[in-house]
């Protein structure tokens, strides 16, 4: 017991190691700020990574309300289209209005909205390609023989 | 002892400073390999680094959708998706098996599960599904096993409605092409885009949203009504039906914008199945790709231009004797009689071909009949926003092959020998009907890019004085009053219009028992809002297209006013001199 007490004596008494100990705690300190750095660094990247998943998760079900949305449009418009809409109509009794049937109310400082067409109006052109016609009944025969001439020619050549 | 000590001590900062110096001689040698400069390496890494941080994947943005002019969808789009599964990735085919087979009904339990458990293939197709399907299979869990591809789908929820001006989409993701209508015009607006987009592998990493970030397509307005193309497709299969044709076409258009209201065909096809269609021209639309002779319709044109030229004036008259000779040709009307001394309006009254010759060859000239007949259009196409549209033939004195001859003068004249498509002739007859104004037809009405919406600007080119198309329409209201046109009447309402029975070209002559019968007509006469061509191939009913097609032109007629709301002649001018401001 005396020799174990005199080695801690011993040991607490030897003034070199002092420094030693400051390096040690010292190094402990920084391990733990390290320590609680690391924590809160790793506590932000779970948390940004679960909000980015979140996030993904959100786009993902995002673009699948989409298409449903899509979907569903294309389902509504093929309910709405005419055929349908005139069956269904048919089958709860209406029928096609007549002309004689409608009846039109004058309605006071009612515009509908009709939209005039503006457009510049461009000027009759004449076409170039189409020249006065002049023909002579001799240039006329001449253009219809020579025609024949290389029709003629042309079956024999072919 | 001590002097150990001192020692260790004296050499440890020099140990310590030769590690130190070491680490920074291989923290350097690091960055130096991390940052080297040549761009091979530079390239292996950027290789490595994105095999393992990230993917790409091709990004598409959806099709541009389209609707009627009342905003009623035509083309829209919906996705589909394609499954496929690893086999070697499920842990358990006894009990994937039986809940995939539950969900695929065309797939039984035994051949899921032979294929679950003999395939050595990495991947296997299993369907291409729709999104309920495809929610049912993710909820099974299978997680890594199942691989999806989503797949744009464009789906027609009209069906076979409008078909030929909408046109269809071929192919799927990039390989996907509009074909024909404003599909095939508009693809480039219309088409989805396509990026390559950097995915990250990471979970840290802020997912992007690229799906947000890429425009879609543009999306299209049409000029036309849905119900009005119903009602136009609807009269066309009973015309089709009852006359015994073999094909038709009816359009209705608004001459004062040249808005395309309806274009309907016989036959048509369903562009969500346009690959069960057995001959491919039947995708084409005949009422700007068809090409025919148009007949007695023609003379509204040759008398228009005639007066407009002053040429002649409504007074003018000429002695009919049944036959007109031209270029070694006879002439002959259509009743193969001789009518005496008769006016212009008698000419469209009585559908005289001699009456047209003697005005084209006698009073017009060819110049001036083929220059007004340039500026009515005909020979050209009219530039509708539509794919697939053919010229139209018309030779003229001029023509480089030298083909034409007087003959053709007198016979053009009638509609003879020249050939226009079903939208030429309604096109030109809107000239008319819009006080000599010729609007470029259109089909888009607009166009939705984004944030911009871009109007189709009307075109507009000045062909007849407004003296001549209030003179022509004057005349086209008494052909319908008359005897032989009269069945196109529709009570309460003045009509102007003009049949045409059109002899069909074969090997140099004409088919002696088959015509092309249409009608064009405008209304109301005094303030046209609406003009429809009907145009019937072929049928066997009737000789004459006063008796075949201008029912069919009434019958529509009725109808059509209720759907655009005309009133009654009587109606209309009472409520207009009350103040009221009709039209739509």
């Amino acid at each position: 017991m005396a020799k174990k007490q005199s080695w801690v004596k011993h040991a607490l008494q030897r003034s070199q190691w002092q420094p030693q100990r400051e390096v040690a705690t010292l190094a402990i300190l920084g391990f733990i700020i390290l320590l609680i750095l690391g924590g809160v660094y790793l506590s932000q990247v779970v948390n940004e990574a679960t909000t980015n998943r979140r996030l993904s998760d959100l786009i993902d079900q995002r673009d699948d309300l989409e298409r449903e949305n899509e979907r569903l449009r294309a389902e509504i418009a093929r309910f709405k289209s005419v055929p349908n809409l005139q069956t269904r109509a048919e089958s709860i009794g209406f029928v096609p209005a007549d002309r004689g049937q409608l009846e039109y109310l004058l309605v006071e400082g009612y515009q509908p909205p009709r939209v005039d067409t503006v457009a510049p109006i461009a000027p009759p052109q004449q076409d170039p390609n189409i020249s006065t016609y002049n023909e002579t009944f001799g240039a006329w025969l001449s253009r219809q023989w020579n025609n024949f001439w290389r029709s003629v020619n042309e079956l024999l050549g072919g | 002892m001590m002097q150990q000590q001192d020692i260790v001590r004296q050499r440890l900062p020099f140990v310590a400073g030769a590690m130190f110096f070491a680490a920074i001689l291989l923290l350097l040698r690091v960055i130096w390999f991390q940052f080297p400069q040549d761009p091979r390496v530079a390239a292996e890494f950027a290789i490595q680094r994105d095999a393992n941080a990230g993917r790409t994947e091709r990004i598409e943005s959806p099709r541009g959708e389209i609707y009627d002019r009342n905003g009623n969808p035509l083309a829209v789009n919906t996705v589909q998706y394609r499954v496929s599964i690893s086999p070697n990735l499920v842990s358990d085919i006894a009990d994937t098996a039986p809940k995939l087979a539950r969900i695929l009904p065309n797939w039984d339990e035994l051949e899921l599960f032979t294929l679950l458990r003999d395939s050595t293939n990495p991947a296997e197709f299993l369907a291409v599904v729709d999104g309920e399907t495809w929610r049912q299979i993710r909820d099974l869990g299978l997680d890594f096993a199942i691989d999806v591809d989503r797949l744009q789908r464009r789906v027609y929820p009209q069906g076979a409605l409008g078909a030929q001006v909408i046109g269809f989409v071929s192919g799927i993701g990039e390989d996907a092409r509009g074909n024909y209508g404003v599909e095939g015009y508009y693809q480039t607006q219309l088409a989805g885009r396509f990026e390559d987009a950097e995915v990250s592998n990471i979970p840290f990493d802020l997912p992007e949203d690229f799906a947000a970030q890429l425009e879609s397509g543009a999306d299209l307005v049409l000029t036309i009504d849905r119900d009005i193309q119903f009602l136009a497709e609807s009269e066309l299969q009973r015309a089709i039906t009852e006359t015994g044709a073999t094909g038709g076409t009816i359009i209705i258009m608004d001459p004062r914008n040249g808005d395309v209201l309806a274009m309907a065909s016989y036959p048509s096809f369903d562009p969500n199945v346009y690959y069960e269609v057995d001959n491919p021209l039947q995708l084409q639309n005949p009422a700007i790709s068809s090409l025919y002779e148009p007949g007695s319709v023609f003379k509204v044109l040759t008398v228009a231009a005639a007066l407009e030229v002053g040429a002649v004036t409504p007074d003018w008259t000429y002695n009919d004797q049944g036959v007109f000779e031209i270029g070694g040709i006879r002439i002959q009307n259509w009743d193969r009689r001789a009518h005496g001394e008769v006016d212009v309006e008698q000419i469209l009254v009585q559908s005289l071909n001699v009456g047209a010759a003697t005005l084209a060859v006698e009073e017009l000239g060819a110049t001036n009949f083929y220059q007004m007949m340039a500026r009515f259009g005909i020979g050209r196409p009219t530039r509708i926003d539509l794919q697939g549209e053919a010229s139209g033939f018309m030779r003229t004195p001029t023509d480089l092959s030298g083909t034409w001859s007087e003959s053709d003068l007198g016979t053009n004249s009638f509609g003879q020998g020249l050939s226009v498509t079903p939208l030429q002739m309604l096109t030109a007859i809107n000239a008319i009907a819009n006080d000599g104004i010729m609007m470029k037809p259109r089909v888009v009405y607009q166009m939705i890019d984004g944030d911009r919406i871009i109007t189709s600007e009307p075109q507009a080119v000045r062909v007849l004085s407004a003296e001549t198309a209030q003179t022509v329409t004057d005349m086209m209201v008494a052909v319908v009053q008359g005897d032989v046109d009269g069945r196109a009447q529709v009570p309460g309402y003045t009509i102007a219009g003009k049949t045409g029975t059109a002899e069909i070209p074969s090997g140099g002559s004409y088919e002696t028992d088959a015509w092309i019968m249409t009608f064009v007509g405008f209304l109301p006469a005094d303030d046209p809002q609406v003009s429809v061509l009907i145009k019937l191939d072929r049928p066997t009913s009737g000789r004459w297209a006063s008796e075949v097609a201008a029912p069919v032109f009434s019958r529509l007629v009725s109808r059509l006013v209720v759907l655009l709301e005309i009133p009654t002649d009587d109606v209309r001018i009472a409520l207009e001199s009350a103040g009221a401001s009709i039209g739509n």
